[in-house]
């Protein structure tokens, strides 16, 4: 094929699609030109479809283009640009300031200067790598070339912010930031005004409930909590993210049962956590600091785990098969902390039941699911903000012991009690817990540069949202409400191009053997 | 009166059996035996039927070439034998057996509680009992006519333990026949004479096939149908 500059009304057209956000036709266009034409200016178009494949976060095709355009042209300012904003997009922050830097280096080369996008981006990838300087730089130089430009002014007021909070003295840096604002409610994030966050829309357009704080790109993830925990883990599986499951089910037990077993609903079989208390005592457990007393109760003609009740459907049969498999499960707990790089924790409860005897907490009241309410043995806790932060701070520092780069998500399930023994209303009740734990969530990320908050909670049971979540029965989460919170989180955390190769079904070779056998006896069918 | 035998694969060796007996006139000819299967052995342990209020409508596709409903259109059965339910191989032969152990069996493997296997079981027959038990309150007789137990010579029996399987098959017959009582569907066993003083089948109903570790030979088959046929023409006169 002749080689042919390709003409400049059709860089023109991508241009025009680019500027109208029309992304499957600039991306259709795009390839229609290269198949049309020749290799000279094709960099370009490879980088404008790039760009539109960013936008619609389809990275691996972006990625293809862009590989395309830098072979034919290296030091292509489009192609350095838009492999930027791919890194950016894909929460490789140092790769994308890498390649933005080079964009404006070349263009200070021609003596032009970058436009306000790129300062902006640039400035916003500093401020996520904690490069509050750096970024502040950035942002006062982009703002200097565009003076009025309201989302540099907004960027740069963010940052001077965070590093006021960071250091009493805000310096030279704060009252810059100040300048460009007359009071601090000024030039903020949209989402920090309710009239543009809330007033103008339908409650389901609110769609910036949460920014993460972190990546979680390539992170072996386990997760644990009360019930609505389970929707979490599911829907990181079912997206493709490494789900570490540290107690897989055997393959002689049908996966229709497998949840029945407490098989494939958290990352072990530890049934729901409710409580810090019992996230704190099954990690201390498993690394062999204590050790519980009164572990297995009565129940109909066998045993249960008093830890953890409900894990089977059926009482067992010996005492000793509820000993020999706890060990295991906590070798397994142990192994889950150890290995995953983020542990995602729903709290749900503070009401909690106790043994007076060595303080052991329970997931379900004594008598409940096994064993048998004596009061002189048990006695009801519900607890307190310093005993929720102390018993999650205390288990962050054992964790981190044993994993020193484990990440943690911590939300609040949105799920009301079923029923409280603290003398009250149930919603009262509810209400408290859910204070207590979300104030708790709430510190442990400000405190903490590794912990992060993910809003279920409010998603679910703010006001704003009318309880359209919420089933019949006011308590429990419809389908419909866990997918759109999950629809958050996944607009952050966005999910993996390549998941895990769908297994293939398990197919026996013994059915190819039965059916042979069949052809040969009976014909073909 | 029309007998349906069908199932999954072991059908085989009950049509070689039954070929035997009609050629040797022992077959009545008051009694039409018809045997057709299903389909391969391990999908009767997945959901494959849907009940329908004079039939069982037939929901696997695989199956769908030898039946679309039992009893077909414009036919009726008087009795139906099903070849599976007490056929305890597909949970004793998995690998995972050599990591997960159930107490007894549990020396250096990940433990797993009795009742854990008792689901196992549960689940790998309870479709082919559901659909018999609906073709029960048809008015139609019902039986199961039991596979072959455990071969000494299966791999897979070496491989996960000769008395786990043992163990394992024990349970599975023991916990299947009280389930078949209770939904009052007879079944027709393999005698005690098929058996070696271990417990495991005789080499000589062992499939021809080496490498064949399911399957009984024709000799299995005949010594099956035989007592098929004595079951059949003492329960023709008994209501279903």
């Amino acid at each position: 094929m002749a080689v042919t500059a390709l003409p400049d009304k059709e860089i023109d057209q991508l241009r025009k699609l680019r500027k109208k956000r029309m992304w499957r036709q600039l991306i259709e266009l795009g390839n229609r030109i290269l198949a049309q034409s020749g290799q000279i200016r094709a960099a370009g178009v490879h980088a404008e479809i790039a760009k539109a494949y960013i936008e619609v976060r389809q990275y691996e095709l972006a990625r293809k283009h862009l590989v395309v355009a830098q072979k034919l042209k290296s030091k292509n300012i489009a192609v350095l640009r838009r492999y930027g904003e791919l890194e950016f997009a894909l929460g490789n922050y140092e790769a994308a300031i890498k390649h933005w830097k080079k964009v404006v280096k070349a263009k200070e080369k021609k003596a032009s200067r970058a436009d306000r996008s790129l300062y902006l981006n640039l400035a916003k990838a500093q401020r996520n790598l904690g490069q509050l300087k750096a970024a502040s730089r950035t942002a006062r130089c982009g703002f200097s070339h565009f003076p009025k430009n309201l989302k540099l002014a907004r960027e740069l007021a963010r940052i001077s912010s965070m590093i006021s909070s960071q250091t009493e003295n805000s310096g030279e840096v704060g009252d810059t930031a100040i300048s460009y604002r007359t009071h601090p409610y000024r030039g903020l994030d949209s989402a920090a005004y309710w009239n543009q966050t809330v007033s103008p829309k339908n409650c389901l357009e609110i769609n910036n409930w949460y920014r993460k704080k972190f990546s979680i790109n390539g992170l072996s993830i386990s997760s644990a909590g009360s019930c609505f925990a389970q929707h979490i883990g599911r829907a990181l599986r079912e997206n493709g993210y490494e789900y570490v499951d540290a107690e897989p089910a055997p393959n002689f037990l049908r996966p229709e049962s497998h949840h029945d077993y407490g098989y494939g609903i958290y990352s072990a079989r530890f049934g729901n956590i409710y409580t810090s208390r019992q996230l704190l005592q099954l990690l201390q457990q498993s690394l062999g600091l204590i050790e519980p007393e009164d572990l297995i109760w009565p129940k109909d003609d066998g045993y249960v785990d008093a830890l953890r009740p409900t894990i089977e459907p059926e009482p067992h049969i010996r005492p000793e098969e509820i000993a020999n498999s706890r060990k295991y499960h906590l070798d397994a707990v142990k192994r889950m902390f150890k290995n995953s790089n983020l542990f995602i924790f729903t709290m749900g409860l503070t009401e909690t039941w106790v043994s007076k005897s060595d303080g052991t907490v329970y997931p379900v009241a004594p008598g409940v699911s096994g064993g048998a309410y004596d009061p002189k043995r048990y006695s009801f806790k519900n607890l307190t903000y310093p005993e929720v932060l102390e018993d999650m701070e205390e288990f962050i520092r054992l964790v981190r012991q044993l994993n020193p780069t484990l990440k943690i998500i911590f939300t609040v399930s949105p799920v009301p009690l079923m029923a409280t023994a603290a003398a009250d209303n149930v919603i009262v009740s509810s209400s408290y817990s859910k204070s207590v734990l979300r104030s708790v969530a709430g510190y442990l990320k400000s405190e903490y540069d590794f912990i992060d908050y993910f809003p279920s909670f409010e998603i679910v049971g703010s006001h704003v949202m009318r309880g359209q979540f919420f089933n019949p029965d006011g308590r429990t989460v419809s389908p419909y409400g866990v997918s759109h919170v999950m629809k958050q989180f996944f607009s952050e955390h966005v999910p993996p191009i390549f998941g895990k190769d769908k297994q293939p079904d398990n197919i026996d070779p013994d059915d190819v053997v039965c059916d042979e056998e069949l052809l040969n006896e009976f014909g073909p069918s | 009166m029309r007998i349906l035998v069908t199932g999954g694969s072991h059908v085989v060796a009950l049509n070689q059996g039954f070929k035997q007996l009609r050629d040797a006139g022992k077959v009545p000819a008051s009694l039409e035996f018809i045997l057709r299967p299903l389909g391969g052995g391990l999908s009767v342990a997945r959901d494959f039927y849907s009940p329908r209020d004079d039939h069982v409508e037939i929901t696997n596709p695989k199956y769908w070439a030898k039946f679309r409903q039992i009893p077909p259109p414009g036919e009726t059965y008087g009795m139906v034998a099903v070849s599976t339910a007490l056929y305890s191989r597909p949970v004793w032969n998995k690998s995972d057996w050599g990591v997960y152990g159930i107490p007894g069996f549990a020396k250096d493997r990940i433990p797993i509680s009795e009742g854990l296997l008792r689901r196992a079981i549960y689940d790998d027959n309870k479709h082919i009992i559901g659909f018999l038990a609906h073709l029960r309150t048809l008015g139609m007789k019902v039986c199961i006519v039991e596979g072959p137990r455990p071969f000494r010579h299966n791999i897979e029996v070496k491989r996960n333990g000769p008395d786990l399987v043992k163990h394992i098959d024990a349970l599975y017959r023991s916990l299947t026949l009280e389930v078949l009582s209770r939904e009052q569907i007879p079944v027709v066993l393999v005698p005690d004479t098929a058996f070696d003083t271990d417990g495991f089948m005789l080499e000589k109903y062992r499939h021809k096939n080496p490498d064949d570790k399911t399957h009984g030979s024709s000799e299995f088959g005949l010594l099956m149908m035989e007592r098929v046929l004595q079951f059949v023409q003492k329960n023709t006169d008994r209501p279903g």
